[in-house]
């Protein structure tokens, strides 16, 4: 089985999630890294040699290093991981009585099993049935804990992790919703930068600026759409400082109640470009380039 | 009534209404027997100073203040920045009117959410035996008509009848507790009796029915505030690491509908205001704002558990109110982990 998910930013958003959940656990599971001792895990962190992978887990003897990809291919440039160590400040934040060593290879964590697999790095697939190409780990704990796992079952934790800058405007809009909530609460305005940073949560350094730049694009044009539009008589988008404040009496449950109601309606409205699928933008642009020839002809 | 003007005045007042109620009437000359009410409420840093302000508080001593309201005086002790405790010997309902009016609503401010384990744990710590406890359940979830609602509470003696443990056994096993009652004996002559007898309730405040160590009860209270605040600061300084959630898990399944309703308005004590926006047949994702403190979060809703995500230095409170109101509105049990591992245990 592969992500549920259609669109590529719910796809990478609920790897990372799962992601993370391989170094926690909840009553109904346990992700594998947990299992094995590696309760503590660091998201987007440097490495001595100034490498960045997706995560560092941590147990009293090892550490490991993980990066997590959508992508068939990946996997050709992870033997970069094999040889880091770790910097004084991941040391200190994360204590032990002895020195950590690299628990093996790196690991490359996907929703999507690799057309093409290249050596020098340990496979782990999270959706079920779970499949994990071991190639070398030194942790013995950590190969039984991989060996047997069987794939997480249960939805896992959301970690606050809402939108990567893959997620276009319509998977946005629900996530927004709950922003424009605390927008509300605020009573102030907000950026476009600080809702990204509330949509992204932890994994906010984790993408470059550039690829956050077009994320806040998508935000900023929901939010002037809206102040337009459905949620007029509340949102107020200034274009200057590109942020949005939102006026509503919060103290009174019928006035937050009614900004629901709207909320919803506005959830509701389907865009017009939800209506022109690919074959019909294919067959607007050969027509275009039809009525071209003819005129060319002619 | 007599000016208390220092924190050691206000121990001799609470000492002497422990020991004797004559001391009572000769400072305020009237015999009814007071009951010394302790009120705990969750105080965000962010807000100690505006919330001060607001309430108009007079202060008598160092992290010591007092504000009269409805005639009643109410000694607030914020010698724990977080955690403030109030004394007061108003009957209840007054000092619940009082807590309402004057401090929650306020952004910032919130009760201690004592939950059935943290309760459990306080009456072990200090070798209190069972003295029984409260059940109260207005299943405020619904819209139906009549609502389900009941109360009642079950004291139990030193010496009860088979009967009499029956059913306390059952409703102990059925029911979610709003109050426990503990205490312990220190003669066993009826006509002489002395010793210490609590109601701590899941919503944050104690009454003091008899005390004859002072010193005790202090112990004991302050115990309560050190170690509700310890649970927080474990959350939150773990929080500041790494991604993580607060797991609660339900022993029964929750009506989602009824929680939909709470949250599309940000109804309640619950204080959260929240938007769906993945919805599964057995599950569902919220975000929206803890009306609270203003902290943005994410709250996953399964069957018969729920995964609260908070935003780096945001304020943990919202895991036990959420477990200790949720066990109230299902009136079933409630326990809430970290990392895997039960709090206020």
């Amino acid at each position: 089985m592969s992500s549920p998910y259609e669109s590529k930013g719910e796809r990478r958003v609920e790897l990372w999630r799962r992601a993370i959940f391989l170094f926690n656990r909840s009553h109904l599971e346990v992700g594998p890294f947990f299992k094995a001792g590696y309760k503590d895990f660091f998201c987007e962190p440097k490495t001595a040699e100034k490498q960045t992978p997706d995560i560092i887990g941590f147990s009293d003897k090892f550490f490991c290093v993980m990066d997590i990809s959508m992508s068939d291919q990946k996997g050709e440039e992870m033997n970069k991981y094999e040889t880091v160590t770790l910097t004084e400040y991941l040391k200190a934040l994360f204590p032990s009585d002895v020195e950590r060593h690299n628990c093996g290879y790196p690991f490359l964590v996907t929703d999507l099993l690799p057309n093409v697999k290249y050596p020098g790095y340990n496979l782990i697939h999270v959706y079920q049935p779970r499949q994990a190409e071991i190639e070398h780990i030194d942790d013995e704990l950590l190969l039984n804990s991989l060996k047997n796992w069987t794939g997480f079952v249960f939805p896992v934790p959301s970690y606050g992790v809402l939108a990567v800058p893959e997620s276009d405007e319509e998977e946005l809009k629900p996530k927004l919703a709950g922003v424009f909530k605390k927008i509300a609460v605020d009573g102030e305005e907000m950026t476009s930068e600080g809702i990204i940073q509330l949509l992204i949560g932890d994994l906010y350094e984790s993408f470059s600026r550039s690829s956050r730049a077009n994320l806040r694009r998508k935000v900023e044009n929901i939010c002037e759409i809206v102040s337009n539009g459905s949620l007029s008589e509340y949102a107020k988008y200034n274009q200057t400082n590109k942020s949005i404040k939102i006026s509503i009496d919060v103290s009174n449950p019928q006035s937050r109640a009614k900004f629901s109601r709207d909320i919803e309606s506005w959830l509701k409205i389907i865009p017009l470009s939800y209506f022109l699928k690919e074959e019909d933008l294919h067959y607007n642009e050969s027509t275009e380039d039809d009525e071209i020839d003819d005129e060319d002809e002619g | 009534m007599v000016t208390i003007k220092s924190r050691k005045e206000l121990f001799a007042l609470l000492q002497s209404i422990c020991e004797d109620n004559r001391e009572f009437y000769s400072r305020f000359g009237h015999w009814i027997r007071p009951q010394i009410k302790v009120l705990w409420i969750e105080v965000n840093e962010r807000f100690v100073d505006s919330t001060l302000a607001s309430i108009g508080a007079l202060q008598i001593d160092k992290d010591l203040f007092s504000i009269n309201y409805e005639d009643e005086i109410y000694w607030i002790d914020r010698s724990n920045k977080r955690i403030w405790q109030i004394f007061s010997v108003a009957q209840t309902k007054i000092a619940q009117r009082m807590l309402k009016s004057l401090f929650l609503g306020k952004k910032g401010v919130d009760k201690l959410w004592a939950l059935e384990s943290f309760m459990y744990k306080v009456q072990k710590e200090f070798s209190y035996s069972d003295r029984g406890f409260g059940i109260k359940f207005k299943d405020t979830l619904t819209m139906k008509e009549p609502k389900s609602n009941f109360s009642a509470k079950l004291w139990i003696g030193r010496n009860p009848s088979e009967n009499q443990l029956r059913l306390y056994k059952v409703a102990d096993e059925t029911f979610s507790k709003s109050s426990i009652r503990f205490g312990k004996n220190w003669s066993d002559d009826d006509k002489n009796m002395s010793g210490e007898l609590y109601e701590l309730f899941y919503d944050g405040h104690m009454t003091v029915n008899t005390c004859d160590d002072f010193e005790n009860f202090i112990e004991l209270t302050s115990y309560i505030k050190n170690t509700y605040q310890k649970e927080l600061d474990i959350m939150e300084k773990e929080r500041q690491k790494k991604p993580s959630f607060i797991e609660t898990v339900f022993s029964e399944k929750v009506n989602k509908d009824d929680f939909n309703r709470i949250i599309f308005s940000g109804i309640g004590n619950m204080n959260l205001w929240l938007e769906p926006y993945e919805i599964q047949k057995d599950f569902i994702r919220y975000s929206g704002v803890d009306i609270h403190t203003g902290d943005f979060l994410t709250l996953d809703f399964g069957d018969d558990y729920a995964y609260i995500s908070n935003k780096l230095n945001g304020c943990m409170n919202v895991a036990p109110r959420f477990g200790s109101l949720s066990a109230r509105h299902l009136s079933s049990d409630v326990k809430i982990f970290f990392d895997g591992v039960p709090l206020f245990v």
